[in-house]
C-alpha cells in the first residue's frame, strides 16, 4: 500500500513538472534569467559596459541579466564556450574584435560564423599614439622620420595575432613604415611601455591613452576612423591625412548560439536598442567615453565580414596564419 | 585642508566603507582561490552609486584587507588565501603546528598593518620621487627582476636544496603550457583551447596547498594518527616578538613599496623577496622555516608594502602596479578623477582624503585582525572530520569562480593529487609556486626585450636597473658556493 502511494505520489509531481515544463515553453521569452558571457576579464572596458547595461536590461527584459568572465588565451575560452551554449536565447555572448582575430592565428573551433549576431552597440576607432616628446608631431612628419631612421619605429600591441598587432601591421604596410612589433601583455601594458619611452607608439583606442594623453606623456598623431572623434576634435583621421584604407571598427556586440529562434534575437535586439537609450546607461557611456554605435545583427554581421577579410589578408602577410 | 580631510575620512559614511571593504577584504582573501583582485573587480559597480571619495575607500579597503586576509589560512591550514601569502606558510603554518597559532596570527596582523603603514608614508611624502621607477621599469628590467627572484628558489628550498630546485624546475615547466605571447606558438595544448591560456596559476595554487593538505589529513584520520588539536596554547604575541620583528617589518615593508611600483609585479613576489633578503641577513638563516617571527612578519609586511607602493604610479602617472589596482584605475575613471600629477592639484582634497583613509584602512585591519584572533584560532580546533570537507569544497568554489570554467576545478584537483605525492616525497611546495609566477614573467619579458633591442643581448647590460637586478642575482646564486668554498678552506687549514 506504501509503495502504492509512493508510485502515485511520484507519478503526479512528474506530471505536473511536465505540465511546468509546457507552460514554461509556451510563455513569451524570457522566463528564467539570462547569462552574458564576456570573454576577458572583470574590470576592463568591455566588462564594464555590458555591466553598466545589466540593471535596466532586467527592467526591460523581466529577468535578471547575469554576467559571467570567461577569459583567456585571445578570448578564445569565452567563444569555445559560448559557441557550445544552449540556442535557447538564455546564453548571450559578447562578440568583440578577437572573435575575428584569433581564429586567424590559433586551432580554435569556432569562427565568427558560430554566432547568431544580435546587435552592436558600441565601437572605437584605433589611433596612432606616440611619446610626447618623439621628432614627429604629425603622421607626416612620422612617415618621413621612419623613412629616414628605417628600422626605428615600434610599435606595442597586446599579443601576437591580437586586433592591435594586426592594426599596426595594417598602418605599417598603408603608409610604407618599416616597424617593429613588440607584443605586451594587454593593451593597458602596452600604453604604459610608451609612457615609459620603451615603445614609439601603440595603435589603441584613444580612451586606452587618455590618461596619458592628458598626462602629457603621448600625443595622438591620427585617429583610423571615418570621421574625426568627438573627444579628440583636432585629430585628423588617417583618411583626410590620405590613407582611405586606414579606418577599422574595433566594436562591441552580441551574439547568440546559432539556431537560436529568430523571434528571440529580435527581442534581444530590441531590448539592447532600448538599455542604449537609457539616460543612466547614456551618462555612464558619455562620461568614460564609449561611443554609442547602435547596429542591427545583420549590420554587424556583414561589418565583422568585412573586417575578416581584412585581418585574413593581414595575418598571411605577417606569416601568421595558422 | 587638514580640517576638511579629517572631516572627511571621519564621516559616517567613510568609515562604514572603510570597515565594510577591509572586512570583505579579509574574508575573501583568506578564502582558498577568491583573490582580492576579483573582490575589487566585483565590489566596483557597487561604488559607482557612491561619492568618489567614498567609492575608492571601500575599494583600497578592500585591496588592504585582501592582501592580508590569505595568511589567516596560511598560517591556520597551511593553506595561502591568496597567492601573496604563499610565502607565509614556510614559518606559519610550522607555528601553528607548535601549538602557537594565535602568536603566529598576531605577527602577521601587526606586520601586515605595519609594512602598510610604512607604504602609505612612503605614498604620501616621496609618490612623485619614487613614480618615475615604474616608468623606468619595462621588459629588460622586469627579466631581471623575474631572473633574481628565481634564485630565491635556493633559499625557500627547505632541508634539501636538490628536492627545492626539483620542484622549481616542475614549476617552470608547468608553466611552458599554453599559448606564448611573444610568436603565438601553442605548447603542450593537445590541441586543448583550454590549455591554450596555460594552467590558471590560482587552481594550481588551490589544488598545490589545499586539496594536498585535505588529502593529507583525510590520510592522518583513516590511519587514525591525527594531530592533537587539544595542545593550543593560549600564544599570544609579546612585546619581545614584537621588538624582534620590528627591523624586520620596516625592511619588509620598503622593500615591499619599491616592488609593489613595479608594473606587473606585487605582494605574491615581494613577500618572497623579503623573506629571502631576511633570512640571508639573518644571524640564524637555519631557523628559517621552522616557525620563527620573521618568517612571518617578513612575508606579511612586505606583501602589505605593496598595497600602498601599487598606488603610487596609479595614482601619479595612471599606471597600475599591479593586478588591483588595475581595475582601481577603471573605477578612478568612473568618478572621473583622471590619474596624473594635475589629480594632485584639481581633486587635492579627494587624494588627502584618500591617503588619510589608506591609513585608517590598516588601522581598522589591525583591530579587525587582532580582536578576531581568538575567533580564526577555532578554526585549527574544528575536527579534522569536518574542516577538511569544507576546505575541499572552498577549493572546489574558488577554483571554478576565478574564470568560472570547469576544467579548472580538474586542474586544481590534479595539482592536488601532485602536491600530495610531492609532500610525501619531502619536496618543498613553495619553489612550484615561485617558478609559476616568476617563469612566464622571466619568459615573456626576455624575449620582449629581445625583440624590442632587434636581438641584441647589451639591453640587458646597459640599462643600470636591468644590470644591477642580474648582478645581485648572480651574486646571491654563487655566494653560498663561495661561502662553503671557503668554509671548507678554512676547515683544512
Amino acid at each position: 500500500m506504501k509503495k502504492m502511494l509512493l508510485a502515485l505520489l511520484l507519478l503526479t509531481t512528474l506530471s505536473l513538472s511536465l505540465f511546468a515544463q509546457g507552460g514554461a515553453e509556451q510563455a513569451t521569452y524570457p522566463t528564467k534569467p539570462i547569462t552574458i558571457t564576456i570573454p576577458v576579464s572583470a574590470g576592463g572596458g568591455t566588462d564594464l559596459l555590458v555591466r553598466s547595461m545589466t540593471g535596466v536590461l532586467k527592467d526591460i527584459l523581466g529577468q535578471t541579466v547575469n554576467v559571467v568572465n570567461k577569459p583567456g588565451a585571445g578570448a578564445a575560452i569565452g567563444y569555445a564556450a559560448g559557441a557550445s551554449d544552449k540556442p535557447d536565447g538564455y546564453s548571450v555572448t559578447s562578440m568583440l574584435a578577437e572573435l575575428i582575430t584569433t581564429p586567424q592565428v590559433a586551432q580554435v573551433n569556432f569562427s565568427y560564423e558560430s554566432f547568431i549576431p544580435v546587435c552592436n552597440i558600441n565601437s572605437e576607432c584605433a589611433t596612432i599614439t606616440v611619446r610626447a616628446d618623439a621628432p614627429y608631431d604629425t603622421l607626416e612628419e612620422m612617415i618621413a622620420y621612419a623613412k629616414a631612421n628605417p628600422g626605428s619605429i615600434s610599435f606595442g600591441n597586446s599579443g601576437v595575432g591580437g586586433i592591435w598587432h594586426f592594426i599596426a601591421a595594417a598602418v605599417a604596410s598603408s603608409t610604407g613604415m618599416e616597424v617593429t612589433h613588440v607584443p605586451f601583455e594587454g593593451g593597458g601594458t602596452a600604453v604604459t611601455a610608451l609612457a615609459g619611452g620603451h615603445v614609439d607608439a601603440v595603435p589603441v583606442t584613444p580612451q586606452e591613452v587618455e590618461v596619458q594623453v592628458k598626462a602629457g606623456r603621448a600625443k595622438v598623431l591620427a585617429v583610423l576612423a571615418p570621421e574625426r572623434v568627438a573627444s579628440l576634435p583636432n585629430v585628423p583621421t588617417a583618411k583626410e591625412l590620405g590613407y582611405d584604407d586606414l579606418s577599422f571598427s574595433i566594436f562591441r556586440g552580441f551574439g547568440v548560439p546559432l539556431n537560436t529562434p529568430d523571434h528571440i534575437v529580435q527581442t534581444l535586439s530590441n531590448a539592447f536598442e532600448k538599455a542604449l537609450a537609457d539616460p543612466a546607461v547614456t551618462k555612464f557611456m558619455e562620461e568614460r567615453h564609449f561611443t554609442k554605435d547602435f547596429q542591427t545583427g545583420a549590420e554587424l554581421g556583414e561589418l565583422m565580414a568585412r573586417e575578416e577579410k581584412i585581418y585574413a589578408e593581414m595575418a598571411k602577410q605577417l606569416g601568421l596564419k595558422k | 585642508m587638514f580640517v576638511e580631510v579629517l572631516l572627511n575620512v571621519l564621516s559616517l559614511d567613510v568609515l562604514l566603507a572603510l570597515v565594510g571593504g577591509v572586512a570583505a577584504g579579509i574574508a575573501i582573501g583568506a578564502m582558498p582561490g577568491l583573490t582580492s583582485t576579483m573582490g575589487i573587480a566585483l565590489l566596483m559597480p557597487l561604488t559607482f552609486k557612491f561619492e568618489p571619495h567614498v567609492g575608492m575607500m571601500l575599494l583600497i579597503g578592500e585591496f588592504v584587507g585582501g592582501i592580508y586576509g590569505g595568511s589567516i589560512t596560511a598560517i591556520l591550514i597551511n593553506t595561502p588565501g591568496t597567492s601573496s601569502a604563499a610565502a607565509t606558510v614556510l614559518d606559519g603554518y610550522p607555528m601553528t603546528q607548535r601549538g602557537e597559532a594565535g602568536r603566529a596570527l598576531g605577527i602577521s596582523t601587526i606586520a601586515s598593518a605595519t609594512g602598510g603603514m610604512i607604504s602609505g608614508l612612503m605614498l604620501v611624502f616621496i609618490a612623485p620621487t619614487l613614480a618615475s621607477m615604474a616608468l623606468k621599469f619595462s621588459a629588460p628590467e622586469t627579466f631581471a627582476l623575474a631572473f633574481f627572484g628565481i634564485s630565491i628558489i635556493s633559499s625557500i628550498s627547505g632541508k634539501s636544496l636538490v628536492k627545492g630546485l626539483i620542484s622549481g624546475l616542475l614549476g617552470l615547466i608547468l608553466a611552458l603550457v599554453g599559448m606564448d605571447n611573444i610568436s603565438g606558438f601553442t605548447r603542450f595544448t593537445f590541441g586543448s583551447i583550454f590549455l591554450m591560456n596555460g594552467l590558471s596559476f590560482i587552481p594550481v595554487l588551490v589544488g598545490l596547498f589545499a586539496m594536498s593538505q585535505c588529502l593529507l589529513s583525510i590520510e592522518d584520520l583513516f590511519t587514525n594518527n591525527s594531530v592533537d588539536t587539544t595542545n593550543i596554547k593560549r600564544a599570544k604575541i609579546s612585546m619581545k616578538d614584537f621588538l624582534k620583528i620590528l627591523p624586520t617589518m620596516i625592511r619588509s615593508g620598503i622593500t615591499g613599496t619599491f616592488i609593489g611600483i613595479i608594473p606587473g609585479a606585487g605582494g605574491d613576489i615581494s613577500a618572497f623577496v623579503s623573506y629571502d633578503l631576511e633570512k640571508r641577513f639573518s644571524k640564524h638563516p637555519e631557523k628559517f622555516g621552522t616557525g620563527i617571527p620573521e618568517g612571518i612578519a617578513a612575508p606579511e609586511a612586505s606583501n602589505n608594502g605593496t598595497t600602498g607602493g601599487a598606488l603610487i604610479p596609479l595614482l601619479t602617472l595612471g599606471i597600475p602596479g599591479d593586478s588591483n589596482t588595475a581595475v582601481m584605475l577603471g573605477a578612478l575613471m568612473m568618478h572621473n578623477l583622471t590619474p596624473g600629477p594635475q589629480l594632485f592639484i584639481e581633486h587635492a582634497l579627494t587624494v588627502n582624503t584618500l591617503f588619510a583613509g589608506f591609513f585608517i584602512a590598516n588601522l581598522v585591519m589591525l583591530i579587525l585582525g587582532l580582536s578576531n584572533v581568538k575567533n580564526f584560532v577555532k578554526i585549527v580546533n574544528i575536527p579534522k572530520n569536518l574542516l577538511v570537507p569544507v576546505v575541499m569544497v572552498l577549493c572546489v568554489i574558488g577554483s571554478f569562480a576565478i574564470n568560472s570554467n570547469f576544467n579548472d576545478v580538474i586542474v586544481m584537483f590534479l595539482a592536488g593529487i601532485l602536491g600530495y605525492i610531492l609532500a610525501k616525497g619531502g619536496f618543498p611546495l613553495s619553489p612550484i609556486v615561485l617558478a609559476l609566477i616568476l617563469g612566464p614573467m622571466a619568459e615573456g619579458n626576455f624575449r620582449r626585450s629581445l625583440v624590442m633591442s632587434r636581438g641584441s643581448y647589451s639591453i640587458f647590460f646597459t640599462r643600470p636597473i636591468a644590470a644591477t637586478f642580474i648582478i645581485i642575482a648572480l651574486v646571491s646564486l654563487f655566494f653560498p658556493i663561495i661561502k662553503s668554498m671557503f668554509a671548507k678552506r678554512k676547515e683544512a687549514a
